[in-house]
């Protein structure tokens, strides 16, 4: 058989789906009742023949180049990363106040921090200054322990020694830097004045506080020049936003203070401990939940938490705790759910609190079980398999199809005869005008049709009794029976490694990827067949020159 | 305890620089309202589903408007000498794929959000890229025009309270059907959705904060002024990329202390309105995101009509995009009397599935909900008086829907528009004769008496609209 490589794929993809897709363009017509507007992107994502025992990997070498990360451009903090990043400054939750952030710009990525797609209006800077007051405001509520987060107790409303230390300290933490003498002096001389004046010492904290939250430099990530080495501090706001979705703690503020972050072995260290994190575990539990699409699904009522706590246990089991391979998500034969989620999904549970379980065999298997993913197949009270389909082929495969949906067909009307059986149903694979895409959706779809809307299992379908569920699909003309054996088949097929990997990139860089970002690409699929696992691949990340040096 | 700051202390403490006074109500500006020469105002409002079946929406006739209104606009019955209807409208369409815009100005002829941008910027529409508007839309153009004097530029808001497709969050909130090309991008705006969100914006400037004192807003400005005294050394100290973002944020933090300086009440200074206006207090619930949601979106909608036309009789604002619903509501529709076991699709109550598959009389009923919103905002506009006119006099507004005569469809739209009827023939059923349905958005730049020929790729004029 012949060996397969991205570039040979490429070119064979490229002419055999182009003129598919463009045939299938030109005769379809409105016999399609169900379809999706899809283009062809990256033709490297695309599934073909090859299987992952020929495959070989490409070299990781690329990555390690200076220039690997491409375009750097500035990145404003998200909700999730401001929350944080100042409940590690400040030492309290700022949750309560999310609502106040504004909504994080539309994104071109599965993901919150899309800079390229940044905006910014007079009610953003409106929503900033309600959350600056409303935290700043909570936190004076408990003067001791501003002492404490001080590191002392003022003397009086003028004792510009303790704002110092706040400056400091706090300031460090929030703008991502030391503060010069200067600025420092600058904040003493505006804000203590008006302390005095009004004999509270803490009106200098409160107003110190409100103009360093609104700084630019905490609301963006700000680097040096372009095409130069970046600063020690800008390298460990790189590493912890990397790794934990923060501004860097104290730790990593005093290794930049020493220039030691210029080292890739203290910077692999300084990884290996943030790794080790809650907060690590939800920032990447985050990219996950972005990535397949379950973090904004409304999920069954009264087991949200559930389902989210057994997507997060998988997650986090498999790449923090076990490290094993990442793509095993896809495979893991147990899981951890409660005694509801479990009577939910017909498992058997053995009482008590919630706990890991032994998937029943030859059903289920990894996170396509769920009921975190299986929701994304909802649609008209049931499932389709079009749209759950879809959602496996274009976030695992990250394929896109490059025909439009023929005119006078809508998708959110239910295809087919109510009261048919779904095979009959959802004709359109058997059409020779609707195959070229409903042959892969519906295909995928129907494999992972015992899963019902809520990952509940299912042997017929709801109200139809008569209509068996066979759960037999296919994916990449391989037969599959069932979410279990769709899971190896994607564990092992480098097409998916490939895609996880330009999601991690897409994540990681807070931008869509581009042409000219291929080789890095590439490289990111070699360096994670090193060891499989996704923290090889966040240390890679902070082991490459590319993070002390900004390209463009 | 905290001691209160006064004003006299941040007024010393900031050092001598010029510093925007605190609002208090003593201070502000006693210019009598008749004085002055009232400012023309510019709303868009926008329902993103259709009119419904000819029979139960647009008149039968060209002409005066002498017949009662039919179902989906007898809302508005009270007010047709200071509106007209605009009908055989058609977009331009286009097939072609996602990723490429089609003809100057076309709509996408398959599915919903096909239309938004042609519609509001009068760029062709390109759809999966965000924002689904490609252009500077309508409001944005009048807000340059209009609203250097108030205290928003411009107002976005929307009465649908989330999209109700399944999703939370910030995918939930749509698309904005206002949006500004700056720093070589598009940006969108976001709507708010929350009535006590806006109730915050007209009264406590702060926007987001309840109710906020002087002292608190006092205490911000002096923290901002202290940040904007920093832009010059940061912006000096990065690449010229990161300085025009770092520019057109220290530019938007100037715009917010100036809407601190003006106060919460007028930006103009023109006296505070008429109009009784009621806190309305928390927002009703979303109790569900799932298809046919409901959170007293009628509600919301009537609260709204009132602030609007509050903030544009005090000058806070001149320019306000009303969107009623998100592109393809789901949103419920057993308010208006449908089924609460509608056929087909999805069988949830939601307009949009009434828009596939319930009666055309019910159609036209979910239309009505709309149309009774906007004939709220016509009456409480018209309730002002303006000289020897009204609010309504000096305001252009228009009414226009994603969808024409029937779910997805793309030609024979009924438009309406309202108000300055010292430039537009009311009281008029207008025949289109299939031009571009943006042409209402240009001519009603135009009647602002903005001098322009082109709306993005769209030009031209609608026939009989505008007095020569």
């Amino acid at each position: 058989m012949k060996e397969w490589n991205f570039a040979s794929l490429k070119k064979m993809l490229f002419s055999v789906v182009l003129i598919l897709c463009l045939a299938s363009f030109l005769i379809l017509n409105s016999a399609c009742s169900e379809s999706g507007s899809f283009k062809l992107k990256d033709t490297m994502d695309l599934p073909s023949g090859g299987t992952s025992e020929n495959f070989v990997p490409p070299s990781p070498d690329a990555l390690y180049d200076k220039t690997a990360f491409g375009d750097t451009g500035t990145q404003r903090l998200t909700r999730n990363q401001m929350i944080d990043s100042l409940n590690l400054a400040l030492g309290i939750s700022p949750e309560e106040f999310r609502d106040d952030l504004p909504f994080n710009s539309p994104s071109s990525t599965y993901f919150d921090n899309d800079y390229e797609s940044l905006s910014l209006s007079l009610n953003d800077i409106r929503s900033f200054a309600g959350f600056s007051e409303k935290l700043v405001a909570k936190l004076l509520e408990n003067k001791s322990e501003v002492d404490e987060l001080m590191g002392c107790t003022p003397a009086a409303a003028n004792d510009s020694a303790c704002l110092e230390m706040l400056l400091r300290k706090v300031g460090a933490r929030i703008l991502r830097r030391d503060l010069t003498d200067s600025e420092i002096q600058s904040y003493m001389d505006r804000f203590i004045p008006m302390a005095v004046s009004e004999s509270d010492f803490y009106i200098a904290v409160e107003l110190s506080l409100l103009a360093l939250i609104q700084h630019p430099e905490f609301l963006y990530r700000i680097e040096s020049e372009k095409g130069s080495q970046i600063t020690g501090f800008q390298v460990a706001s790189r590493l912890s936003f990397l790794v934990q979705g923060t501004g860097p703690d104290d730790q990593l503020l005093e290794a930049a203070r020493k220039g030691e972050l210029l080292d890739s072995e203290i910077r692999v260290s300084h990884v290996q401990r943030l790794l080790e994190s809650d907060q690590a575990k939800k920032h990447w539990n985050r990219f996950h939940a972005q990535w397949l699409g379950f973090s904004d699904r409304v999920l069954k009522a009264g087991l949200e938490t559930d389902m989210l706590t057994e997507t997060q246990f998988t997650l986090s089991h498999i790449n923090f705790e076990s490290n094993s391979p990442w793509m095993e998500i896809f495979t893991l034969e147990k899981t951890y759910l409660s005694q509801e989620l479990a009577q939910h999904y017909g498992i058997q549970h053995p009482g008590g609190q919630s706990t890991w379980i032994d998937y029943p065999q030859g059903r289920r298997a990894g996170v396509l079980s769920h009921g975190t993913l299986a929701s994304l197949g909802a649609k008209f009270n049931d499932t389709s398999p079009t749209l759950r389909g879809y959602e496996v082929f274009k976030r695992l495969f990250c394929g896109e199809f490059s025909i439009d949906i023929p005119a006078g067909v809508d998708i959110d009307d239910a295809p087919g005869k109510a009261g048919d059986c779904k095979e009959d149903r959802y004709y359109m694979r058997n059409v020779s005008t609707c195959v070229e895409c409903h042959g892969i959706t519906d295909n995928i779809g129907f494999g992972l049709e015992n899963l019902g809307p809520f990952g509940g299992w299912r042997q017929a379908e709801p109200n139809l009794p008569s209509c068996k569920i066979s759960g037999e699909g296919e994916v990449e003309s391989t037969g599959f029976q069932g979410p279990e054996q769709l899971g190896n088949l994607i564990a092992s097929n480098p097409v998916v490694v490939s895609c996880a990997t330009k999601q991690f990139f897409h994540f990681t860089m807070g931008r869509h990827s581009k042409p000219e970002d291929g080789e890095t690409l590439e490289a990111l699929v070699g360096q994670y067949y090193k060891t499989n696992t996704l923290v090889s691949l966040i240390e890679s990340m902070a082991r490459t020159e590319a993070i002390v040096f900004r390209e463009n | 305890m905290a001691k209160k700051l006064t004003r006299r202390s941040f007024l010393r403490g900031s050092g001598g620089l010029v510093v925007g006074i605190p609002f208090l109500e003593s201070l502000r500006s006693e210019k009598a309202f008749a004085q002055q020469a009232f400012p023309n105002r510019f709303i868009t409002t926008y329902y993103g589903s259709t009119t419904g079946s000819a029979r139960y929406s647009s008149p039968d006739n060209y002409g005066p408007l002498n017949q009662p209104l039919k179902l989906a606009l007898a809302p508005l019955q009270d007010y047709v000498s200071k509106l007209s209807f605009i009908s055989n409208l058609d977009f331009p369409v286009t097939n072609v794929a996602p990723t490429e815009p089609g003809p100057p100005g076309s709509a996408r002829n398959k599915q919903h959000a096909g239309v938004e941008s042609p519609l509001f910027s009068g760029m062709a529409a390109m759809e999966r890229v965000a924002p689904v508007i490609r252009g500077t839309t309508v409001d944005q153009i009048a807000a340059d025009f209009l609203g250097s004097g108030s205290q928003y530029k411009s107002l976005q808001l929307r009465v649908q309270a989330a999209s109700y497709n399944g999703r939370t969050g910030a995918r939930a909130q749509g698309t904005s059907t206002s949006v500004r090309a700056e720093n070589g991008r598009l940006n969108e705006l976001p709507m708010v959705e929350s009535p006590k969100r806006l109730y915050d914006m007209l009264f406590a400037a702060g926007g987001t904060t309840t109710n906020p004192t002087t002292q608190t807003l006092a205490k911000n400005k002096s923290a901002l002024d202290f940040v904007l005294e920093d832009a010059n050394r940061l912006i000096a100290s990065v690449s010229a990329n990161d300085r025009q973002l770092l520019e057109n944020h220290f530019e938007k933090i100037r715009e917010f202390e100036r809407s601190l300086s003006s106060g919460g009440s007028g930006g103009g200074g023109m006296q505070p309105s008429t109009l009784p206006l009621n806190n309305p207090g928390p927002d009703p619930q979303v109790n569900s995101y799932s298809f046919g949601g409901w959170a007293d979106e009628t509600k919301r909608g009537e609260a709204m009509a009132d602030m609007i036309a509050y903030a544009l009789s005090t000058d806070i604002t001149r320019v306000v995009a009303w969107a009623f619903t998100h592109f393809q509501c789901w949103l419920n529709s057993q308010m208006t009397g449908g089924s609460a076991t509608p056929s087909g699709s999805n069988g949830v109550p939601e307009i949009h599935n009434d828009s596939h598959n319930s009666s055309a009389e019910q159609i036209a009923k979910n239309c009505a909900w709309a149309t009774g919103l906007l004939a709220r905002l016509l009456g409480n506009l018209e309730s002002v008086q303006e000289g020897t006119g009204t609010l309504l006099d000096h305001t252009f507004i228009s009414f226009v829907t994603a969808e024409s005569k029937n779910a997805h469809g793309k030609t024979n739209y009924t438009y309406a528009v309202a108000g300055m009827g010292d430039r537009i023939n009311l009281g008029q059923h207008i025949n289109g004769n299939k031009a571009h349905p943006a042409l209402v958005h240009l001519d009603g730049l135009r009647a602002i008496g903005l001098n322009t020929n082109r709306l993005g790729e769209v030009s031209g004029s609608l026939p009989g609209l505008l007095k020569v």
